[in-house]
């Protein structure tokens, strides 16, 4: 082995492996003239020893050498540079195509056969710079990509799973094809204490596939916590991803929403696999709950009601979702995993307890070390009293997580049922409690037909609470266009200063055979009013204000004042 | 944006239409979408096809509006309620004030 000196302006090196001092010489001062410092090796040995200190840029290697010849020694250097690109220029003596393809295949980069023409090898060596070139930024590029992906992944783990919730309960396991999951699973509790799951798949995976899950997310955690019904929600998840995704881009997806008190679950299947309700003692699958409706993203408007199983008695049960990355992961052998597996999995003797341990362990099994084309999903949803928020003893009071000076309550007996909810201070000004009584009546009662009239009366025996009870605004101020934007522009900036002061509405539901009645009273911290006086004087009212509360005398059989005008009752009746 | 308005191209019409609620909440955005426009004789159509739910502010800013359209020689027709908003016009006898397209 010589050590050649190096070449003043050298930036490169280059490694020659040759047997034969004459052929290195000649190779060495061209190499030279291109501007390469030159080591030099006598066999292959030598190559990988070489290699293996001066890490060269380019290697010249004759096939045909004493100890090790080049063909082994290229296939060594090959796989000690892993991911580094080193360009292996082959020059034999040989002509045979076996040999030339064996270069080749041991990892070498092109072959010059002697003799060799000056001007081809330096055409062979600077098409090899090239290529080391166009290397060397596509590893800039996916360095820069996957340090990217990185930080989007943070972002979107903390946007999209961190406020998950029960997931100490439910069993999951999401695996992802690349970074990203396209595969998103969302839990939330409603104020009420229902749970709700998402489990979706959006088409594709990767990052592209992951964008929909945010809107996805923020819109399905925003209307859960504020107590809208899961109709409402998916429908709002469903008209939010045909605005944003491009067509043919959507979310299949498995809805659940379990009522606090287990009393019930209503299963949504927007294009997934079955979900499966299984009993976790015999192992039998009770009920498949197959694709009712579209994925979500396609049909703009669609209305989700009547879109869903209704599991009825299902305590202690289980209910099992999976992505179809699942029903299509593939082993070695290309087979499928398929449905049936999964019912096999389910129904299996094995001394796992869990269901999903069971599907877990075959897949893992199943698959060995194949890598998957799609996100694969699985999840089981045990139907324990520790799902729900509260505990039995506790029913239906509960404290809203985002908003601890509110307050709820609710109870239930003999076919009516009564609930309150109480704001204090500061938010008062920052939230809206009307969607949220609204909704609680319609989960409890329906009334979808009274929905728009009980908004109206809600709403007004409200903003008077408000606006008179707390804020002391005048109504007579609405007078002509300019006191109406007077009196809103004075409401929102007392409203902005209110720091004590409470509003407790009470909502009393009592069904009879043919209809119902719903009491709502609404008491507030205020001064009250003479409402005597006020009754009497009613009819001389300017049509600007006092509107609101002729209204609620329309819509309603009864409203009366009491205390000191604080405290309002009105009674809306309803006929089936 | 749930109030949206345009003007029909004879610039005779202004089509005001409000989504979901039409409520207290709306009144700026609701006053925005017509005090620009003057002109004499416009008519302002009030879209209620979208609306799901009304409060007796919202039935003092459609009053706010038709002084507005009298001050400008204007009409205000009130178009497309769904039954549920046409029983709080009628409740507060608006069906005598306003033109009602259903």
């Amino acid at each position: 082995m010589e050590q050649t000196p190096k070449h003043p302006h050298a930036k490169h090196t280059a490694l020659i492996a040759d047997d034969d001092a004459a052929s290195r010489q000649i190779l060495l001062s061209l190499l030279n003239k291109l501007g390469y410092r030159v080591i030099e090796a006598e066999n292959g040995s030598q190559a990988v020893q070489l290699y293996q200190v001066d890490h060269p840029d380019i290697v010249i290697m004759d096939q045909k050498m004493p100890v090790m010849d080049g063909i082994e020694a290229t296939k060594h250097i090959k796989s000690l540079a892993g991911d580094v690109f080193v360009p292996v220029l082959f020059i034999t003596a040989a002509s045979d195509e076996t040999t030339l393809s064996q270069c080749i295949e041991a990892g070498g980069d092109d072959f010059i056969s002697k003799p060799y023409s000056h001007t081809v090898l330096r055409s062979k060596v600077h098409a090899m710079e090239r290529i080391l070139e166009l290397h060397s930024q596509l590893r800039e590029v996916n360095n820069h990509l996957v340090t990217e992906q990185e930080i989007a992944r943070k972002v979107f783990s903390q946007a999209v799973v961190a406020n998950n919730v029960a997931l100490d309960i439910l069993r999951a396991k999401i695996l992802s094809a690349t970074h990203f999951s396209g595969d998103v699973l969302l839990t939330a509790y409603s104020p009420a204490g229902d749970l709700h799951i998402l489990l979706g798949d959006f088409t594709g995976h990767g990052l592209s596939a992951a964008l929909g899950a945010m809107p996805t997310a923020e819109v399905f955690r925003t209307m859960a916590a504020k107590g809208f019904v899961c109709e409402q929600i998916i429908e709002a998840v469903n008209n939010k991803l045909c605005t944003l995704l491009p067509t043919g881009m959507f979310l299949a997806a498995h809805y659940l929403c379990v009522s606090h008190d287990l009393g019930y679950v209503k299963v949504f299947n927007c294009g997934m696999p079955d979900a499966l309700l299984i009993d976790p003692e015999t192992r039998n699958i009770n009920q498949r709950i197959g694709a009712r409706s579209v994925p979500l993203g396609i049909v703009k408007e669609q209305k989700y009601n009547h879109m869903h199983e209704r599991l009825v008695d299902v305590r202690g049960c289980s209910i099992i979702l999976v992505s179809d990355g699942l029903i299509e992961a593939r082993n070695r052998g290309n087979e499928l995993f398929g449905s049936l597996r999964l019912d096999e999995c389910i129904h299996s003797d094995s001394t796992e307890v869990s269901a999903f341990n069971r599907i877990d362990k075959a897949l893992i099994e199943f698959c060995g070390d194949v890598t998957q084309a799609d996100d694969i999903s699985l999840v089981e949803v045990p139907l324990v009293p520790e799902l729900s928020l509260v505990d039995d003893s506790d029913v239906g009071s509960f404290k809203p997580q985002t908003n601890a000076s509110a307050e709820y309550s609710n109870s239930v007996s003999g076919g009516s049922c009564e609930f309150s909810l109480a704001l204090r201070g500061e938010t008062i000004a920052n939230s809206d409690p009307v969607p949220i009584l609204i909704n609680q009546i319609q989960e409890l009662q329906g009334l979808e037909l009274h929905r728009a009239a009980l908004f109206t009366v809600i709403t007004e025996l409200y903003v008077n609470a408000v606006d008179h009870g707390l804020l002391k605004l005048d109504s007579s101020l609405k007078t002509g266009p300019e006191g109406f934007a007077k009196y809103f522009e004075l409401r929102s900036k007392r409203l902005a200063d209110v720091c004590s002061g409470f509003v407790e509405i009470s909502i009393k539901i009592q069904p009879h055979h043919h209809g119902g009645k719903l009491a709502v009273k609404v008491e507030d911290s205020g001064d009250g009013f003479d409402y005597i006086a006020f009754k009497k004087e009613q009819n001389k009212h300017d049509l600007h204000s006092g509107r609101g509360i002729k209204l609620v005398q329309e819509l309603c059989e009864e409203l009366n004042y009491t205390h000191r005008g604080n405290c309002v009752e009105a009674v809306y009746l309803w006929k089936d | 944006m749930a109030i949206t308005s345009q003007k029909s191209d004879d610039g005779k019409n202004l089509v005001i239409n409000v989504h979901d609620r039409f409520d207290f909440s709306k009144h700026k955005e609701f006053r925005d979408a017509y005090s620009a426009e003057k002109a004499a004789g416009i008519t302002y159509v009030v879209d209620l096809s979208q609306t799901e739910y009304m409060d007796s502010a919202a039935l003092g800013m459609l009053l706010v509006l038709k002084e507005f359209a009298d001050e400008h020689n204007g009409n205000v027709v009130l178009q497309h309620p769904s039954d549920n908003i046409m029983k709080i016009l009628n409740v507060a006898n608006f069906d005598a004030l306003f033109r009602i397209n259903s």
